[in-house]
């Protein structure tokens, strides 16, 4: 039973902090407020109720099955809006019924467990790093309320006085937040499970009858995908083009999927769309390069894949088939098989924050999908689209395959035809020469690719915003042998067609690279910066990636372990993107101060890195020193502070009596202590001075510096200063001796 | 209704041994296994945070009280000396220079269980005083104290050993009062006893009035007196030949039946403790011989404070070598030969042969062993002079000297 109704205030608060973070990790921020505070005050009700009718049980327990039931209801209800919202309704109505059973006092820590069950859904869908405030805040109201329960327990409470202050909970609590948060940077990060985590949702249902009516079938065309294992290496011939009124349809809509200019507000990239001049493409397709287009869940970073190029006319990329080539109906859990013949091993979860066209970023290459939708088609590059374009909210997970080349990313899409050797019209020679002189010394099609790549990476300079105009028709000799600098359209485009030049086949490939981690939420953090071209070569009968821009790298296999490392990866993954931004938004000085704090920090925890790692063996030897000082204090302390006393009472020139013998007493006491003799508080300075000469025989001096001490402060007498100091100095002989 | 029974039933078994093994620090470490579970699974980095917060947790709740106690010093002090059953005051002192937050002393008083006490908050040189139930009689120097610290959440509770807190306390035998007692005389007394003291007769001296006590004979009361002051009161007189009882209490370990607090020394001790209040209320001439290994002897008289007596016994041990006939007759023989004498044996001893006044106070001894049996218990007057009365372990003593 609870003793004091004051810990209801605080449970109170707890609950309704927890109803706001869950809730407004799950519906938005001012739902959960709103239903924050309403949960607070429903909460402190009902514990105040059950407070004032604490003996009626029977009252208690029937307000509780009602509020249990209408928490079933409600869950019932809520089912079919999602099974996390329902189970977060069923959890808080559950501690809100709880709430009314507080007759027994394991209850109290019962709501907690639940509170923190609340919580931890929360913190399992939200997205943005200010959760961990609302976390902060509940920890802090949590350090209070466990207190208080504690203080409230059975009989005993009724006799409690006095309790231990605000400000030392307080400080309990900070104390909490700085020892979560060592754990936190330190605490080492598995691989995720994904244990059941294959997540589909959106707030529309993608679906298109036509589409579902066509699944299954054969492509009317001739090209169709995963046929690569079975493929020689020699190149097939271009796709055939659309014969009837049907595939024309087919065309259109396709274009209408992939359009990247005609919806304000959308994430327009124009590398997502059918085609795209890269003079006018630019990374970033928002106003601000900086917001967080989608982002996604995954074991590490990733280059994720949306569209596949591969003619260029010299200025413009676009595809030489846009076809569909397969559509697959999807089971009731939106889940699919796109290819049994391979094995996923890299799953990724990605949630669309800005719309943008059909085209679905994935890991090349997919295995197996769970989208929201009926139908699921796939392009003749084998890249998953949905009947819709993608809209805000829409959540999928993919599991790809993602083997790996020497680091880098191989695809098995569908071999290279003949126009991944056409180089455009007005090819210029001299970029041949440069691909030849940069190979000539390199024997295989891997080597002279890596050479290029390293060529163009380590040569040419990286800048967001485009410096030619578009009236060039030969954008790339510009690029390659006068500006030698640009956005990564032209280096993709100038490696993609020094290859060509070579006889290597290959074509641009854009989408994002997925490498931002938030050390904060987990998520990986897809910003408009981030759309980005790449090269692909079909090399060895597979497509291996390489990124000849050197502002970017390849994504690693693997993430940072320490949450410490990942903050510094993330500080300089966005300080990295600032650098190449020149512009001067808002938003962009709100984030140029937020980095400049994270400098700060990632400085800071740079060097703590630093001190740690490289002088470890400094801070283990002064750790086992203080130790072993610490654990033999006895024998050596009272020595040295007794040496360092004696020095300081030869060296004293006081100048007044009252505060010369305060100094004197205070030192001598010191030396005195290697002699055993320790004077208490309520020893007079006669008593220990007694105590010494039964130590030390005879203290004729110890006894004249007492009787000086007993004159200035109990007799008033006045003193002179040289006569403290002498007797002073002979007592200090005396206990020295 | 029956399924759900049946279901609780097959439960019970399942929620006795979560009752037994879990609590608040276990589930707590379960929670965190739990949630790190859950954070593996979904790779979120607030979950690993959630994580953090309850191995924080954990860690404050084992740092803490770690902390708070690795300096800890208290002092402590009995207050006065306490009676078997009753309680004894402690005083503690917190001497350490920081102040001790949800702390917790626990007390290992010899004869009774564990006992504690709560105290959320200890300031500096703050005395507390806490009243322990003492249930065996002795002088006891207490075991270490042990203080127990489980700020800040009550989740691990860490317990400490203070050595250097000595601290003896002295536990008196159990007292009940005594109401009545039959009217022997010694061979060399004439009649006289409990009510005698107020005889009127040649050689008693008219002394003043007091208050009525029980057994007070009504042919004494003061009627104008008790009249004015509206309370019965009785004329009192010196009397010149005081009547003196001789009580011994046999201390020979062979003959003590049961252990502990309840073993039939315990008992002699706690009717021999009575009747020297009694005695002192009553102005009555106690002489009391408990025959340990050096026999204990005092005497009782009216103007005593009944405090200290009762502290000697309180130091009695049961390691007497001497017979209790021979312990009668060094009494009689050493200390009182004409006082009526008061025994108090087992059932095991054979009776005292005595000529004189004689209350025989016999313990049956297989109640020590057998509690639950029945056994005779009241007054039996065997002669003129001799009375016996017949008690065993579960007897309730006060209703007994107050038939």
């Amino acid at each position: 039973m609870i003793a004091h109704a004051r810990v209801l205030l605080w449970i109170a608060i707890q609950l309704g902090l927890a109803f706001s973070a869950a809730f407004g990790a799950l519906l938005g921020v001012a739902q959960g407020v709103f239903l924050g505070g309403f949960g607070l005050v429903l909460a402190y009700v009902f514990l105040r109720q059950a407070w004032r009718h604490r003996l009626d049980i029977d009252h208690n327990k029937r307000a509780a099955e009602i509020t249990a039931a209408l928490g079933i209801a409600l869950f019932v209800g809520l089912l079919f809006s999602g099974l996390l919202l329902a189970l977060a309704a069923l959890l808080s109505t559950a501690v809100l019924a709880l709430c009314w059973q507080m007759n027994r006092h394991e209850r109290l820590y019962w709501v907690q467990v639940v509170a923190f069950v609340l919580l931890l859904l929360g913190a399992s869908e939200a997205r943005h790093g200010g959760y961990l405030v609302m976390m902060v805040l509940y920890s802090i109201v949590t350090a209070f309320t466990l207190a208080e329960m504690w203080l409230d327990r059975g009989s005993e409470a009724g006799q409690v006085l006095a309790v231990p202050p605000a400000r030392k909970r307080l400080m309990v609590a900070l104390w909490v937040m700085a020892a979560a948060f060592l754990f936190y940077v330190l605490m080492p990060r598995f691989p995720a499970g994904n244990l059941g985590g294959q997540m589909s949702s959106a707030g529309d249902f993608y679906h298109s009858e036509q589409w579902l009516n066509e699944a299954g079938q054969e492509s009317s065309f001739d090209t169709l995908p995963f046929s690569s294992n079975s493929t020689a290496s020699a190149p097939k011939t271009s796709a055939t083009r659309p014969q009837s009124k049907a595939d024309y349809q087919e065309l259109r809509e396709i274009s209408k999927l992939s359009d990247t200019r005609s919806h304000q507000g959308d994430f327009n990239y124009g590398g997502f769309g059918d085609a795209f001049d890269i003079n006018t493409t630019q990374s970033g397709g928002a106003a601000n390069p900086f917001v967080v287009v989608a982002r996604m869940q995954a074991p590490h970073g990733a280059y994720l894949k949306v569209r596949s190029f591969d003619q260029f006319d010299g200025v413009s990329w676009s595809s030489s088939d846009e076809s569909i080539a397969r559509k697959f109906a999807t089971n009731f859990r939106g889940h699919v098989v796109l290819n049994p013949e391979r094995e996923g091993t890299y799953q990724h979860s990605i949630e669309i924050e800005v719309p943008m066209p059909a085209w679905l970023p994935v890991a090349s290459d997919p295995v197996v999908l769970w989208v929201p939708a009926s139908v699921v088609a796939l392009d003749q590059w084998q890249q998953p689209l949905l009947p819709n374009r993608l809209s805000q909210g829409t959540r999928y997970t993919v599991l790809s395959s993602l083997e790996w080349h020497d680091q880098r990313p191989v695809s098995f899409a569908p071999p290279a035809t003949q126009n991944d050797y056409r180089l455009p019209d007005g090819f210029d020679p001299r970029i041949r020469r440069l691909a030849h002189e940069v190979t000539y010394d390199r024997r295989t099609a891997y080597e002279k690719a890596v050479a290029l790549e390293q060529h163009l990476r380590s040569e040419y300079q990286y800048q967001l915003t485009s410096v030619f105009d578009s009236q060039g028709k030969t954008p790339l000799s510009r690029f390659l042998f006068e500006e030698k600098r640009g956005h990564c359209e032209y280096f993709a485009s100038a490696m993609a067609i020094m290859l060509r030049s070579i006889n290597i086949p290959s074509r641009l490939v854009t989408g994002f690279s997925a490498k931002t981690r938030n050390p904060l939420t987990g998520y990986y953090e897809l910003r408009a910066i981030d759309g980005h071209a790449w090269v692909e070569a079909w090399i060895d009968n597979r497509w291996i990636t390489f990124e000849p821009t050197a502002f970017y790298e390849l994504p690693d296999t693997q993430v940072e372990p320490l949450t410490l490392q990942q903050i510094n990866d993330y500080a300089t993954r966005l300080l990295h993107n600032e650098s190449a931004s020149g512009e001067v938004t808002l938003v962009g000085a709100a984030s140029q101060l937020w980095l400049w704090l994270m400098t700060v920090l990632v400085v800071v925890m740079a060097y703590v890195k630093w001190l740690v790692l490289t002088l470890w063996w400094l801070w283990v030897g002064l750790i086992l020193l203080a130790l072993g000082l610490w654990r033999t204090r006895k024998h050596w302390l009272k020595y040295a502070l007794a040496r360092l006393s004696a020095k300081r009472i030869r060296e004293y020139q006081g100048q007044e009596v009252s505060s010369a013998l305060y100094f004197y007493a205070f030192h001598l006491q010191r030396v005195a202590e290697r002699h055993q003799v320790v004077r208490a508080p309520f020893h007079t300075v006669e008593y220990w001075q007694q105590q010494l000469e039964t130590a030390l025989t005879q203290t004729p001096a110890l006894q004249a510096f007492a009787k000086l001490v007993v004159a200035q402060f109990y007799q008033n007498e006045a003193l002179e200063l040289s006569e403290v100091q002498a007797t002073a100095l002979a007592a200090l002989a005396e206990v020295e001796s | 209704m029956n399924n759900a029974s049946s279901i609780e039933q097959r439960l019970a078994p399942l929620a006795a041994l979560w009752q037994r093994t879990m609590n608040a620090h276990r589930f707590l470490w379960l929670l965190l296994l739990l949630s790190f579970f859950v954070a593996w699974n979904r790779g979120l980095e607030l979950l690993y945070g959630l994580v953090a917060l309850l191995l924080a947790v954990l860690f404050m709740s084992w740092v803490m009280p770690w902390w708070l106690l690795r300096s800890v010093r208290i002092s402590r002090s009995a207050q006065s000396s306490a009676v078997a059953g009753g309680d004894v005051r402690l005083r503690y002192t917190l001497s350490s220079e920081q102040p001790l937050y949800y702390a917790k002393v626990a007390e290992h008083i010899p004869g009774s269980n564990a006992q504690t006490f709560f105290v959320p908050l200890w300031q500096p040189n703050q005395a507390l005083e806490h009243a322990w139930h003492c249930a065996q009689r002795g002088v006891f120097a207490l075991p270490s104290l042990q203080v127990g610290c489980a700020w800040p959440f009550g989740f691990v509770e860490l317990t400490r050993s203070l050595p250097d807190s000595d601290c003896t306390i002295v536990v008196c035998p159990r007292v009940f009062d005594i109401g009545y007692l039959p009217l022997v005389m010694s061979e060399h007394q004439s009649l006289d006893g409990m009510a005698s003291q107020q005889h009127q007769g040649g050689e008693h001296e008219y002394a003043g009035v007091r208050a009525y006590r029980a057994g007070d004979a009504l042919k004494h009361i003061h009627w104008s007196v008790s009249a004015r002051q509206q309370q019965w009161m009785v004329r009192e007189f010196h009397q010149h030949s005081h009547p003196s009882w001789l009580l011994v209490v046999d201390a020979n370990p062979q003959f003590i039946c049961g252990s502990g607090g309840e073993s039939s020394f315990e008992m002699a001790l706690s009717i021999a403790a009575s009747l020297v209040r009694f005695a002192t209320a009553q102005h009555i001439a106690l002489r009391v011989v408990v025959g340990c290994k050096k026999p204990l002897s005092f005497e009782v008289g009216p103007q005593h404070d009944d405090r200290v007596f009762m502290e000697q016994l309180a130091y009695v041990e049961p390691d007497g070598d001497m017979t209790y006939d021979e312990l009668v007759a060094y009494a009689q023989r050493e200390l009182d030969a004409r006082a009526a004498l008061i025994t108090v044996r087992s059932s095991d001893q054979p009776p005292v042969k005595t000529l004189g006044g004689h209350v025989d106070i016999v313990m049956a001894a297989a109640s020590f062993e057998f509690p639950l049996a029945h056994y005779i218990e009241g007054w039996r007057q065997l002669s003129l002079k001799q009375w016996r009365l017949d008690v065993h372990r579960r007897c309730e003593l006060e209703r007994v000297f107050n038939r």
